[in-house]
């Protein structure tokens, strides 16, 4: 059993390695001498009892167990000539009794890899595979690490909390956050829709770290009715909806990319312009054919049922 | 620390403080609020588009338990029974996680005008429900549990995600063909139903973990799914009149079987691999699509400076089309044969590698071959066989100084034979970012991004004369600027400011219909270099100050202003119309925000919000719109 649930490397990162294993000259002294023991601590320790890993210091949880010097290293030298007389007889007087920090790892420092090491040595050996797509996305490759997103030392589970979500993404994709501002958007900054419906930040399938395998699986979440197959497709346009939406906002009805009907014009010939003999068509004729395409066209999506001509037109 | 095993045990345990573990006790604690929401909203209600427009009672909670070893926690905002939004967790030591998350929204939509003169008997407007408001209601409830084996890492997990849509939505549509024209609005009440279940588990396997889940989904369209109207006859098309289905919704279900396998995250060298096997099934036309994707990524970090990524893709699209449909009237059968829909193979490789000379400088440089092989395209007329596509980035991250960070990349595409006139032959991208903070309290951000797009032989199908045509071009632009402000004015006022600028140009050769004489057809118009342009400004000022310890106060504008301009010429000569003016576009949105909050005492809290939206569709006034609410909070915290 335990030969199973090892999950080895198959080329060891040692130069990650050696950064995150801690100070070889110390030795481990348990969390109730670094975290329990330091006034400092007491907010840190009242936000870290809150979340998963602080549960995990307690064999009550029934958890693995997890401690400071798992991520922070081997703590004896911090704590090196310091006593509990010390210590109290500091708080007598008002002052905090500092540790040498300086002897443990350097975690905020860490290259980003580095610091994902450290969460992905216990995350690994516990099969999360929500991180399946990881090591290749676009977050790791960045240099993007665990850190920018989940803060360990509080919130239940350390999950990202759909809600939260946006506002922590958007601390970097500002972007995106001022597309919500246009006039036809999804209603993220409403709170009724969230970053993480549709985009995983650990990598997936597809490219933008979509949620799921392909821009129309992730769409079709929420829209099923856009699901398919048709009997008539729209070729395969629809394969794609960014074809003709932009799902953080347009200035355009319907996140559509342009108005109607040059949004259709890009790729189709307009219906004729002119009469059998010659003249152009009447204003009335013009605006029907020429203000929303989508009137007629109203299965533009795909259709199971021909048009008048007996064609998939998409108008029936 | 994946040990089960006490890590207080496991060490040498030196000259610590000498502390003993203590007993471990986490209170309950959290917040309720209720309140009233006051709304008031005048004309149209596109200032407000997702807002259920009526007062209502208003009320949350916040909680967090940890009565070891269980776990509970409650986040949840309940605005009115169309608005909604619900987090809840529970979770037994690391063996039971459970987890919902429910949303309901409200979403206001248009009813476009069909108030136009039309032409009768040749063209005719009808609107069956003139004045009706159109909106639905979203709900959402993704459900997901995970079950641990004690002290293994074997997971079985299950995942439920249950949409549905109700309400009541503008239907339009053509009632039969050109001669005569019939365009029909009129209410349509939905009930859409979609639930999607995911089952399966995961485990490792000596080196490996390996993952197999089952999906399926079903979508239930209710009871209106069909709709019937009586057609008039068609002579061209040889239709006979009869009451005819249209625009329908249909039913289906998909099912897909996956298989994950992947080396532990840890290594210099990280292999993962996915295959996946999706059919997808529509009752109602009986179409079929099979799709298999596989994926395989692998990471090389041989170093801290240096880093190579691959990924590959692969999706194969079957589609299974009946040959023939039978339209199925009141009185009338009609059978018509049906062309294939594009099944295709799409390959894409990519390579990235990444160079980090120093801590002030990293490079990244990838390439990514894409090819996409259709088949069944002939029976299109437009589609190419094949498509390609190169691309090529280079991105510098660089950190020149302290307190500024500067990003700049440049991606390049090359498209052989694209598809569609809205994919260029070469496009070109540079994003420039940069970071400034010359103070803790102040932060400045900048964005530029240009894009810009190529594209020769557009290609055009005239349906008479049946032709291709492949002339003329297309080049687009886009300038995307976006620069904020934050700054912390004192240890009470903190200020951000933004200003987002885009405009999308593009300037397209486009064809229109041309009659040649009665009943034939001719090549088409063409209409040369018909520039289109969106564009958008936004800002933001968003203001927090505490006046006093007990009182805050946030209060936030937001103002939009977008633009669109179209210049279709007309190609015919003396057209009494201007095809440009069907499409106008100019509008302002202004949002106005005031948060008071007061404590009252340790436990309880006094709150008022108000905010107002305000449309102005300085293009066509229909959508011009006014919304005002206020909400009246309480907070109890426990």
């Amino acid at each position: 059993c335990t030969g199973l649930k090892e999950s080895k490397p198959i080329l060891p990162i040692r130069a990650y390695e050696k950064m995150i294993v801690g100070n070889l000259y110390a030795d481990y002294i348990g969390t109730q001498n670094c975290l329990a023991a330091c006034h400092e601590h007491d907010k840190l320790k009242q936000f870290f009892d809150a979340s998963t890993m602080g549960v995990q210091l307690k064999k009550e949880s029934g958890m693995p167990l997890v401690d400071c010097e798992s991520c922070h290293g081997p703590g004896s030298l911090a704590i090196k000539g310091l006593s509990r007389e010390l210590v109290d007889e500091n708080a007598k007087q008002g002052l905090k009794t500092p540790c040498d920090f300086k002897t443990l790892i350097d975690l905020k420092n860490l290259p980003a890899t580095a610091q994902s090491l450290t969460c992905l040595k216990c995350h690994t050996a516990n099969a999360t595979f929500n991180l399946h797509n990881w090591n290749a996305g676009p977050h790791a490759v960045n240099e993007v690490s665990c850190f920018e997103c989940h803060d360990i030392h509080a919130g239940p589970d350390l999950k990202v909390t759909p809600l939260a979500s946006g506002k922590l993404c958007f601390s970097c994709h500002k972007s995106a956050q001022a597309q919500f501002a246009l006039p036809s958007h999804h209603p993220l900054k409403e709170g009724r829709v969230f970053c993480v419906d549709c985009h995983s930040p650990h990598g997936g399938f597809a490219d933008q770290g979509l949620l799921q395998d392909s821009v129309k699986e992730t769409c079709v979440q929420c829209h099923p009715e856009k699901r398919g197959p048709f009997l008539y497709e729209h070729a395969d346009v629809t394969e794609d909806c960014l074809n003709c939406h932009s799902p953080h906002g347009s200035v355009n009805s319907k996140l559509l990319n342009a108005r109607e009907p040059f949004l259709c014009l890009q790729c189709h010939e307009g219906h004729r312009v002119n009469t059998a003999a010659g003249a152009s068509i009447s204003a009335e004729m013009a605006r029907a054919f020429y203000t929303r395409c989508s009137d007629c066209h109203s299965t533009i999506h795909g259709s199971d049922v021909p048009s008048t001509s007996g064609l998939g037109r998409f108008s029936q | 620390a994946a040990d089960d095993g006490d890590p207080q045990q496991t060490v040498g345990a030196p000259a610590g403080l000498g502390l003993e573990d203590s007993a471990v006790s986490y209170e309950t604690e959290g917040v309720f609020s209720v309140g009233y929401r006051w709304l008031s909203s005048e004309d149209s209600l596109k200032a407000a588009e997702y807002i259920y427009p009526h007062s209502s009672l208003t009320f949350g909670l916040d909680l967090l338990s940890c009565p070891l070893p269980y776990r509970y926690h409650v986040n949840a905002e309940f605005l009115s029974r169309h608005d909604f939004y619900s987090d809840a967790g529970f979770a037994y030591k690391d063996l039971i996680l459970f987890r919902d998350i429910l949303v309901g929204g409200h979403h206001n939509l248009d009813h476009f005008n069909y108030q136009y003169t039309g032409e009768p008997p040749g063209l005719t407007y009808t609107d069956r429900n003139v004045g009706e408001k159109y909106d639905i209601d979203f709900t959402s409830n993704l459900l997901s549990l995970r079950l641990k084996a004690p002290a293994f890492p074997f997971h079985t997990f299950l995942s439920h995600r249950h949409v549905e849509r109700e309400g009541t939505i503008e239907q339009r549509f053509l009632l039969g063909d050109f001669d005569p024209t019939y365009k029909i609005s009129q209410s349509r009440d939905i009930d859409w139903q979609s639930n999607a279940v995911k089952l399966g588990a995961n485990s490792h396997v000596g080196p490996v973990e390996l993952e197999y889940a089952y999906d399926q989904a079903r979508f239930k369209p209710g009871h209106n799914n069909i709709l019937y109207d009586s057609y008039p006859a068609s002579v061209g098309f040889s239709r006979p009149a009869d009451i005819y289905p249209h625009n329908v919704v249909p039913k289906t279900e998909s099912s897909a079987h996956s298989i994950k396998l992947h080396s532990s995250y840890t290594g210099g060298l990280v292999a993962a691999a996915t295959l996946s096997n999706l059919t997808q099934k529509n009752n109602y036309s009986l179409t079929e699509s099979t799709t298999w994707k596989g994926a395989f990524d692998c990471s090389w970090i041989p170093d801290p400076a240096v880093g190579l990524f691959f990924k590959y893709r692969h999706k194969t699209v079957d589609m299974d089309t009946p040959d023939v449909v039978t339209l199925a009237g009141l009185s009338t059968a009609l059978n018509y044969s049906v062309r294939q829909g594009i099944s295709y193979d799409k390959d894409v490789f990519s390579l990235s590698t990444r160079y980090r000379p120093s801590r002030i400088l990293a490079l990244l440089a990838s390439y990514e071959f894409s090819h996409l092989e259709r088949q069944d395209e002939a029976d299109w007329g437009l589609l190419p066989g094949q498509s390609n596509v190169h691309t090529i980035n280079v991105t510098a991250d660089v950190k020149p100084m302290d307190k500024v960070k500067v990003k700049a990349s440049y991606e390049y595409k090359n498209y052989d034979k694209p598809a569609y006139n809205t994919t260029p032959d070469v496009s070109s991208k540079l994003r420039l970012t940069t970071t400034y903070t010359p103070a803790p309290w102040l932060n400045v951000y900048l964005q530029y991004i240009l894009s810009l797009t190529e594209r020769n032989s557009l290609r055009y199908l005239n349906s008479d004369p049946a032709v291709m045509l492949e002339a003329g071009d297309r080049d687009g632009r886009r300038d995307q600027f976006l620069a904020s402000l934050a700054t912390e004015l004192s240890a009470k006022l903190l200020l951000t400011a933004s200003w987002y600028y885009q405009r999308w140009d593009v300037d397209q050769d486009l064809t229109y219909g041309k009659w040649l004489m009665a009943g034939t057809g001719d090549l088409p118009y063409w209409d040369y270099g018909v520039p289109y342009s969106d564009e958008s400004n936004s800002f933001a000022l968003s203001l927090q100050y505490l006046p006093r310890k007990d009182i805050t106060l946030v209060a936030g504008l937001t103002y939009t202003m977008i633009e669109g301009k179209c210049g279709y010429e007309d190609v015919v000569g003396g057209a009494p119309f201007s095809l440009s003016s069907f499409s106008a576009l100019k509008a302002s949105e202004t949002g106005l925000a005031l948060e008071i909050g007061k404590k009252l005492s340790k436990e309880w809290d006094l709150g008022i919000k108000s905010a107002l939206d305000i449309y102005n569709d300085r293009a066509y006034d229909a959508l011009d719109g006014k919304v005002f609410t206020t909400t009246l909070n309480v907070k109890r915290y426990f």
